[in-house]
């Protein structure tokens, strides 16, 4: 493993009021608090350790939010997608940005305290320009880069405390997701799923930054597992890991999504492909696989099922299950238990049309298919839903106070596959498939209720019987992350019409929406400082809701195109006094 | 052809004073065979120099030099690597050296391609503007390049100019002459290779 770098702004350039602001307070973050948030407090990618995206703060609330307009605004001067969360300590706000920046803000003000700007190495080739946001732990902010870094910086003064190599970007290897601080470790994944890369999760040493332990996602022969690749196909099976984990303190246990394998078609490697389209429950600790859930064996449709599931307690026959929800990519919901030693499949059904997967296993939840769905070199096939999924990386949220699931979905939307033989280049593309669509390889096709929408917000009920509670529909795609707070609001941006929205998380009736700057793909997130409740989100449409916006416009009648502008800009909400 | 395999690398002639003198060998000095670039040599990574080669970058005669005469109309873009006449040093240390090359109808060449092309045929680097990937698709019809990754499109015969985004910055042309009926690099890139930092 390569040594950590000197804690020196090499590879950096820093600006802003270091040393100017030493005397601002800044609240450490330990793995209580990280635990048991303050509810003013958003502490890392999904709020909590159970990636519910839920805030308990009610001040702002369905009868008052007609008032919510913005306190302050702050552009990025980037383009590109930006994805992150507002992340908030006690009044200090960390944003992260395409080309790995880390924005330090006054939550409350928007004054700029610093800023950090990674220097990209110039030969870098970068699939998914984005970044998903910072982990906090005591007094430092960590953020996964591009460059398949992570960064340490000092939570005060932006400056580099260390950074160490995840992994060779020559090789094809990046990062995008935010990092995971649990119990004096940063967990990090890595992307790359479409240059034939071996997927994994790592853990560095909060303090050091030494390498703890790194957990592969595709087994190495001899271990459990590595009969599913054929011959040399583990080298380069792709299965990224590009979305934070979960974790559940009484087991120790953490949650992360495993992604498709490549080339992207199943025949290119027969076999289950274990760990694909898993989530996978590792010991913190040591990083041991301690159970494995597979969602679909030998993937060919680009389903990558890398979303982390949410940990929610719900109930069957009257008996809470510690549970496991997953909104799949594949276009089913999943509800699986968690347990010390293993994952159960308890039930799952279809949240989307999907016509490949005929049924499923009632104890297992191994899927059949419809084969003649299933692509293939030499043999193509039109299925749905399409190749970015029902449901792609935007997060899905629960509410303990509705008891309902809110997920970001896409229907009406099918994709044809036609693959090329693949030859593995280091670093190069490794899909046998073109990336843009409307190729001979690979093209979306629209369902005829296409005409009446694509994108979904829907809500569901956990419990018992799981059921469809209410929906609303967009005319487009939706690339929207999710927030939902105690105020009984579901916020919601990912349409291209730039808007960005509140629903009453009771009956999905949209009560206050804002036209913003660019679209919003960004991860929404509320919280409080002196007394006052603030929305946080970034508008900056870009990466896959841009490719596919412009596959879409390729099908559709030109009054129907959309061009959505880019550039990054905050936006933070407060009610009107 | 992995750059990382070393059964890729072919073995370099060595140029000796003997050789040289007894003019037996002066052939093969002069047409030097291929090296293969180490990661760390210097002079691999450099950005293409005038006077260099260019040599296929994959394929039976990866490595050789290309002659104008194998750079076809119509024909798909042909990928390349700047290559040092005198040493038959491969310059493929770095992605951002890597070009493709295509021969167009010279009067269709706008002012912003015909003062860098020889004969029709223009260089064109093969590393995106937008955000690093490789230009490799070509529609033949409208003569544009195009980068998977994201979709940008550029057009060949002016300056590859963006004619769909998300690039916004054209593609950097290598500008190229012949010289003694071989193909040589002309200047250096027109414009800064790779990436858009914002």
């Amino acid at each position: 493993m390569r040594g950590v770098f000197a804690a020196v702004a090499l590879s950096s350039l820093m600006t802003g009021a270091a040393g100017a602001d030493d005397a601002r307070p800044y609240s450490p973050v330990t793995q209580a608090r990280l635990e048991n948030p303050e509810p003013r407090n958003w502490l890392m990618f999904r709020r909590t350790f159970d990636a519910n995206g839920y805030s308990p703060l009610e001040k702002i609330h369905t009868r008052n939010v007609k008032k919510l307009a913005p306190a302050w605004t702050f552009a990025t001067g980037l383009r590109e997608g930006h994805q992150s969360p507002p992340i908030v300590n006690d009044g200090v706000m960390f944003i992260t940005t395409p080309h790995n920046h880390v924005i330090a803000l006054d939550a409350r003000t928007g004054e700029q305290l610093w800023r950090y700007e990674r220097e990209l190495p110039e030969d870098l080739m970068q699939l998914h320009p984005t970044n998903r946001g910072v982990a906090l732990w005591g007094e430092r902010v960590y953020m996964a880069t591009v460059d398949a870094f992570l960064v340490a910086l000092d939570a005060r003064t932006g400056e580099v405390v260390w950074e160490q190599q995840i992994e060779d970007y020559t090789h094809g290897y990046y990062s995008t997701l935010a990092p995971l601080a649990v119990k004096g470790k940063i967990l990090v994944g890595v992307s790359g799923g479409e240059m034939g890369i071996r997927g994994f999760v790592a853990a560095f040493d909060a303090e050091s930054g030494e390498l703890a332990w790194k957990t592969h996602t595709i087994p190495a022969p001899g271990e459990p597992g590595s009969d599913t690749w054929p011959g040399d196909t583990w080298k380069t099976g792709g299965v990224p890991v590009w979305v934070t984990g979960a974790y559940d303190p009484a087991l120790g246990l953490t949650y992360w999504g495993a992604g498709n394998g490549g080339p992207w078609t199943g025949d290119t490697r027969p076999g289950d492909n274990l760990y694909s389209n898993s989530t996978l429950a590792l010991d913190v600790e040591t990083g041991r696989i301690v159970a494995h859930h597979q969602y679909h064996w030998n993937d060919s449709w680009d389903w990558d099922e890398v979303s982390t599931p949410l940990l929610i307690d719900y109930a069957r026959g009257g008996k809470t299950i510690h549970g496991l929800v997953h909104p799949g990519r594949n276009g089913f919901l999943w509800f699986l238990e968690r347990a010390k030693d293993r994952i159960r499949f308890v039930d799952a059904q279809p949240f989307v049309r999907n016509d490949v997967i005929t049924k499923l296993d009632p104890v297992t939840g191994r899927p059949d298919y419809d084969l003649s769905k299933k692509p293939a070199v030499g043999k193509p096939a039109t299925f749905c839903p399409s190749l970015s999924g029902g449901k792609n990386w935007p997060p899905a949220v629960f509410s303990p106070k509705t008891r309902l699931l809110y997920i970001p979905a896409n229907d009406n939307l099918c994709a044809t596959l036609n693959p090329e033989p693949a030859t593995y280049t280091p670093g190069q593309i490794y899909t046998g498939v073109e990336l843009m669509i409307g190729s001979e390889t690979i093209d979306f096709v629209l369902h005829p209720e296409a005409k009446d929408h694509i994108g979904e917000l829907q809500a569901w009920r956990v419990d018992e019987k799981p059921q469809q509670v209410w929906e609303h529909t967009f005319k487009q795609h939706l690339w929207g992350p999710l927030l939902v707070t105690g105020g009984n609001l579901v916020f919601a941006g990912g349409t291209n019409d730039r808007a960005f929205r509140a629903f009453d998380a009771r009956t999905g009736k949209v009560l206050w929406e804002q036209r913003t700057s660019s679209g919003v793909v960004g991860v929404p997130t509320t919280y409080e400082v002196d007394g006052v409740q603030y929305v946080a989100v970034l508008s900056g449409w870009g990466v896959d809701a841009e490719r596919i916006q412009g596959a879409l416009n390729a099908k559709l009648p030109k009054s129907e195109q959309v061009s959505v502008p880019q550039g990054g800009v905050l936006w933070v909400f407060a009610l009107e006094k | 052809m992995s750059r990382d395999d070393p059964d890729s690398s072919l073995t370099p002639m060595l140029c000796t004073r003997r050789a040289l003198l007894g003019g037996i060998a002066a052939a093969s000095c002069l047409a030097p065979l291929p090296v293969h670039a180490q990661a760390t040599n210097p002079a691999a990574k450099l950005r293409p120099q005038p006077g260099d080669q260019l040599a296929f970058a994959a394929g039976e005669r990866a490595g050789h030099a290309i002659a104008p005469s194998e750079i076809v109309a119509r024909a798909e873009p042909l990928v390349a690597w700047p290559r040092d006449a005198a040493s038959g040093l491969l310059r493929d240390g770095s992605r951002l050296n890597q070009v493709r090359l295509v021969r167009l109808d010279a009067s269709a060449l706008s002012p912003r391609t015909a003062p860098h092309a020889a004969d029709g045929i223009v260089a064109f680097a093969a590393m995106c503007s937008h955000a690093g990937c490789d230009v490799s698709g070509w529609v033949a019809e409208t003569r544009e390049l195009v980068c998977p990754c994201h979709g940008s499109t550029f057009r060949a015969e002016d300056g590859a100019a963006v004619t769909k985004g998300p690039a916004t910055k054209p593609l950097a042309l290598l500008p190229l002459r012949i010289e003694n009926g071989e193909l040589r690099v002309a200047r250096g890139f027109t414009r800064k290779v790779g990436f858009t930092p914002v």
